[in-house]
């Protein structure tokens, strides 16, 4: 009995320290005995009780006996494997194999900014699966609700990281201005804000819209810090006092607002005097208490006016340090650098508890602003989402020619590593090992030895299975590969009884040792039966039966039992010479290759065997006779060679007769 | 993928996909097999033809999973019979009959299973073996598999009509009937025998050879309407051509895919183009048409005629290889495409990346 039980892997978000983790295994006899294990195939464990015996053991049948003895098999899962997220992991691999395509290059391009678009969308689809694998009714297998509300967990926090790793590092922006982008990912990861103004907007379009949505306020002020001015003053327009002379200013301040456009014609510095112009304006109606009638609205134009004191308000309406930082840089530094984000970052955190406080996400994040991609890529991989998102990432990240650390801290490309690892697993897998050949493909050497190795290690199937495996290593040029798996398909064939399909093994792996193997069998078959049991492969061997000399004298044999069959008697005999003095004749089977020679020997015919041939066949016979009479109990033998030699010496006479009369014949 | 792709990506490897037959209409029905799975599955897909949807729907339509059916061993071939009936075999050496009951006989469509041949392929140890093809004649039909044997079966029957245990040495990898009472197989070695059922000797009326290099075979048809033109694809991507009227030596092989052959197909309507898919991740459509046509046009005062030179441009080999109009109907991907289907201008083809794809308005 074979068990399998999946290890679920433990969040590794959680504790990542400790990255071991006990199994149980469920065996009585372990518990007494002990146990051992072995590699059982590509990330499989085979587990069985063990003890341990040395020479100062005694020598005693085991105290356990008799009992029964079970194997249990342990294999890695993965949530790849998960029937849902295979989708992710076959999509992605397309999209892999578009990016190989390119090449390293730090300049910005396109194509890479929409590879890693395909990837998020990838993502994206993923995570909608699970979402609605719940309500299809049509599937067979199901998820409990908290699995799938884990695995959409991962999917969202590996799109959310990789959509700012995007923003930072696919696609360069011309002059490193990155807030436009940044406000772009804090809106689509968190809409909520948007959501909630776009159903106060499609209320009554009245004033009064403070006094129906209670979280009026909130939602303005949110708006304002992601940005989204538009619909931040058709907020404000709604209130009671829309007509009151603060909310006036108000809305012509926000209405001149200026806006940073890479493409907008203005240079950076340009930009800054118009920005600060602004901003002094604002600040000088703030101080001079313009909008204290107003408390909310007072709030609103303290924090476009960039004034420090209002961080807390700030702060209340942000969930996350981030959003902090985003809203701050917006109405601080909007013409601020990639490298100067971590400056900031540093400081927002502050705000919300410092280091102390970080979940594994906000380290990732605050690593990104901070441009420390290797240590992004060390906490991605710990994720559990088995290096999916490290793996595909870091393999982008080289391509956008962002790896430079690959040269100095690893021999080899940081990336082909990861490949190596995920690739591996997926070569675990009963079904996805076709996608995993694909990334081992692209590690180079290493990559190529991986596969050398574990092709061979899949776990055999039907024959078409077999004939894919052979196909993926034979368009990889691994003759050794090839070979191994068709002795190990061969060596099946011959438990199964089939002999035939055996030698075609043999013939594909170019293995002479077996192939003289099974032509033994055969011959030995022969001898007992007097019948072939794979003819129409033998007699359509053609020039493969020189792989070895037996098959070669296999081959010949039918080919003379065929030419005789046919009553092609002269060409027979000729063949039946040749057999005899090119010495490839097994000792076992001489008598009966004699013993073939009797109808011709005795034919009417004289010509068929000259004396010359019947002296050789002469030979032959009496090396075996000599061989027989050393050996006891060879009476029935004994009384073969007599016929035959009587036969031969028949013969023999005739055709010196005959050859004396007819001299012509010989020339 | 061009506009005209739609895919669908599933979680198993897709070995075999057929379309219901529909006669005269498009079939808006197909069924996958999946295989290499740990559990395998028989998937019933809805696909809307063109004429039940306006022309902005259809450009969003996607194939969706209407039913699907656990299926033990790998799915190695799907055969419709009738127009709702389909047999399958599998890698456990099974053979069933499904019979498809539509939304007028159920409550919702799904599979029924009408006959099983439960072992139909097995090796002497008893191990089971993988049935590798079907082949039907109305409703006579031969199964193949990797022991080597042919079974003839019949679809009112339980029982098999007949065992040729020891038909190959080697596995049978694909076979076709050329008549009611002849069977053409070919097995790893590129051995293509031909079977007269009637004969009760279990021998092989005639047996010819792919290539001389012993290249397996992995699919084989004949043209839709002359039988006596069969076609077979290899393990090395090339298609042989022969005229069994005249003899068993080829009359053209043509260098076609990189990798082997793992389909190919005659449009039924239109025997002039020919549709090929390969281990490679190519699926090609072969046009012969031009060359059809412009020795229709001559035909009576053409000297061609006269002279005898065959006019199907398989058998005529320089125009064979001069003329032929080859295009790839996607760009290639990166598994083996394992199996596609025709139904009038559409095609539906299943690969080993986990995905279907439909491909419309083929241009015919």
């Amino acid at each position: 009995m074979v068990k399998r039980f999946s290890s679920e892997g433990k969040d590794a978000k959680e504790d990542p320290s400790s990255s071991s983790q006990t199994i149980l295994i469920p065996d009585e006899l372990c518990e007494k005995a002990g146990l051992t294990l072995q590699w059982s195939g590509i990330g499989e464990l085979g587990i069985h009780a063990f003890k341990h015996v040395d020479k100062l053991s005694i020598d005693n049948p085991s105290e356990f006996a008799p009992t029964d003895t079970f194997v249990h098999n342990l294999r890695t899962d993965s949530i790849l494997f998960e029937p849902v997220i295979r989708k992710l992991v076959n999509e992605s691999n397309g999209t892999f194999l578009a990016v190989q395509k390119l090449t390293p290059s730090t300049s910005a391009r396109s194509e890479t900014l929409a590879l890693s678009r395909q990837y998020r969308s990838i993502v994206r689809a993923c995570i909608e699966n699970l979402q609605i694998s719940e309500l299809d009714k049509n599937t067979t297998y199901k998820l409990t609700p908290q699995q799938r509300q884990h695995y959409v967990a991962i999917f969202y926090n590996i799109e959310f990281i990789w959509h700012l790793c995007e923003i930072l590092f696919v696609d360069s922006v011309p002059g490193a201005v990155v807030l436009p982008h940044l406000l772009d990912w804090i809106r689509f990861h968190f809409p909520d804000t948007e959501r909630a103004a776009g159903q106060i907007l499609t209320g009554p379009l009245e004033t009064g819209a403070e006094l129906r949505n209670s979280d009026y306020w909130d939602v303005v002020i949110g708006l304002i810090m992601q940005g989204s001015l538009e619909p931040a003053r058709a907020l404000l327009r709604l209130h009671s006092n829309a007509d009151s002379e603060c909310f006036l200013q108000a809305e012509s301040l926000l209405k001149t607002l200026p806006v940073f456009k890479v493409y907008g014609g203005l240079s950076t510095a340009e930009f800054r005097t118009r920005w600060h112009t602004w901003q002094t304006n604002v600040s000088t109606k703030v101080e001079s208490g313009v909008f204290t009638s107003e408390k909310n609205l007072n709030t609103v134009m303290k924090i476009i006016s960039g004034d420090e004191s209002s961080v807390n308000d700030m702060k209340s309406h942000c969930e996350t340090w981030y959003q902090l930082l985003v809203a701050m840089l917006l109405y601080k530094e909007p013409t601020v650098k990639t490298f100067e984000l971590n400056r900031y970052a540093t400081s927002c955190m502050g705000y919300f508890g410092g280091p102390e406080r970080m979940k594994v996400l906000d380290e990732i994040i605050m690593d990104l602003f901070e441009c420390n991609i290797l240590e992004v890529i060390k906490k991605l991989h710990l994720s559990s989402d088995s290096g999916w998102a490290a793996t595909h990432l870091t393999n982008l990240l080289h391509y956008c020619g962002r790896l430079n650390i690959d040269s100095q801290a690893y021999d080899s490309r940081l990336d082909e590593n990861l490949l190596i690892e995920y690739g591996c697993l997926l070569m675990s897998h009963n079904s996805l090992w076709q996608v995993g050949v694909t990334y081992l493909d692209h590690c180079g050497p290493q990559g190529r030895a991986c596969l050398e190795l574990l092709l061979p290690r899949l776990k055999p199937g039907s024959e078409s299975r077999t004939l894919k495996i052979i196909q993926i290593a034979a368009e990889r040029d691994m003759p050794n590969t090839v070979n191994s798996i068709c002795k190990v398909q061969g060596m099946r064939c011959l438990q199964r009884k089939r002999i035939g399909q055996a030698l075609c093994w043999a013939l594909k792996s170019q293995d002479p040792g077996f192939a003289t193997h099974l032509a033994d069998k055969l011959l030995l078959e022969y001898t007992k039966g007097g019948t072939f049991n794979c003819l129409d492969l033998l007699d359509n061997l053609g020039s493969c039966m020189l792989i070895s000399d037996r098959l070669t004298f296999l081959g010949k044999y039918c080919e003379f039992q065929q030419l005789f069959r046919n009553g092609a008697t002269r060409e027979a005999a000729v063949l039946l010479t040749s057999l005899f003095t090119s010495k490839l004749c097994p000792k076992y089977f001489t008598l009966s290759l004699l013993m073939d020679s009797l109808p011709l020997l005795e034919s009417t015919d004289v010509t068929l065997l000259s004396a010359e041939d019947t002296s050789n066949l002469l030979s032959c016979l009496e090396e075996l006779a000599d061989d027989c009479a050393s050996s006891a109990n060879q009476a029935a033998v004994m009384d073969k060679i007599k016929l035959i030699r009587l036969a031969m010496n028949k013969n023999l006479a005739k055709s010196l007769i005959f050859e004396a009369c007819h001299p012509q014949i010989l020339d | 993928m061009g506009d005209n792709v739609h895919g669908a990506f599933l979680s198993q490897k897709i070995g075999k996909v057929r379309w219901k037959t529909e006669f005269g209409v498009d079939a808006e029905t197909f069924v996958t097999g999946s295989w290499d799975n740990e559990e395998n599955q028989l998937i019933l897909w809805y696909y809307p033809p063109l004429s039940e949807l306006q022309e902005e729907e259809y450009l969003d339509a996607y194939p969706q999973v209407v039913y699907e059916q656990q299926f033990e061993g790998d799915v190695t071939e799907l055969k419709f019979v009738t127009n709702n009936k389909f047999l399958v075999s599998s890698s456990f050496g099974r053979v069933q009959l499904f019979d498809i009951l539509d939304r007028t006989q159920a409550a919702k469509a799904k599979l029924r299973e009408v006959i099983t041949w439960d072992t139909c392929h097995y090796f002497k140890t008893g191990e089971r073996s993988s049935c590798t093809g079907i082949a039907t004649f109305e409703e006579d039909v031969a199964t193949i598999g990797e022991d080597g044997r042919i079974n003839l079966l019949s679809l009112h029957s339980e029982r098999l009509v007949r065992v040729i245990d020891e038909a190959d040495t080697s596995s049978l990898r694909c076979t076709c009937f050329l008549k009611h009472n002849e069977l053409l197989t070919g097995n790893l070695r590129g051995h293509m025998k031909i079977w007269d059922l009637r004969s009760h000797e279990d021998k092989p009326e005639s047996t010819f050879m792919l290539s001389g290099d012993q290249i397996g075979a992995t699919c084989v048809i004949h043209h839709p309407t002359q039988r006596h033109l069969v076609l077979a694809g290899g393990e090395d991507g090339a298609l042989t051509v022969w005229d069994l009227r005249h003899n068993t030596f080829p009359v053209t092989v043509l260098t076609a895919h990189s990798q082997s052959v793992s389909e190919l197909q005659f449009h039924p309507d239109r025997p002039e183009h020919l549709f090929t898919c390969s281990a490679n991740g190519e699926i090609w459509h072969w046009n012969t048409s031009s060359i059809s046509r412009n020795s229709a046009i001559g035909s009576a005062s053409d000297m061609s005629v006269i002279a005898g030179i065959e006019d199907n441009p398989w058998l005529n080999p320089d125009v064979a290889k001069n003329r032929m109009e080859v295009y790839a109907l996607m760009p290639a991907i990166s598994q083996p495409i394992n199996s596609f289907d025709l139904n009038r201008t559409r095609l539906v083809c299943g690969c080993d990346n986990e995905a279907v794809y439909v491909i419309k308005n083929l241009m015919l």
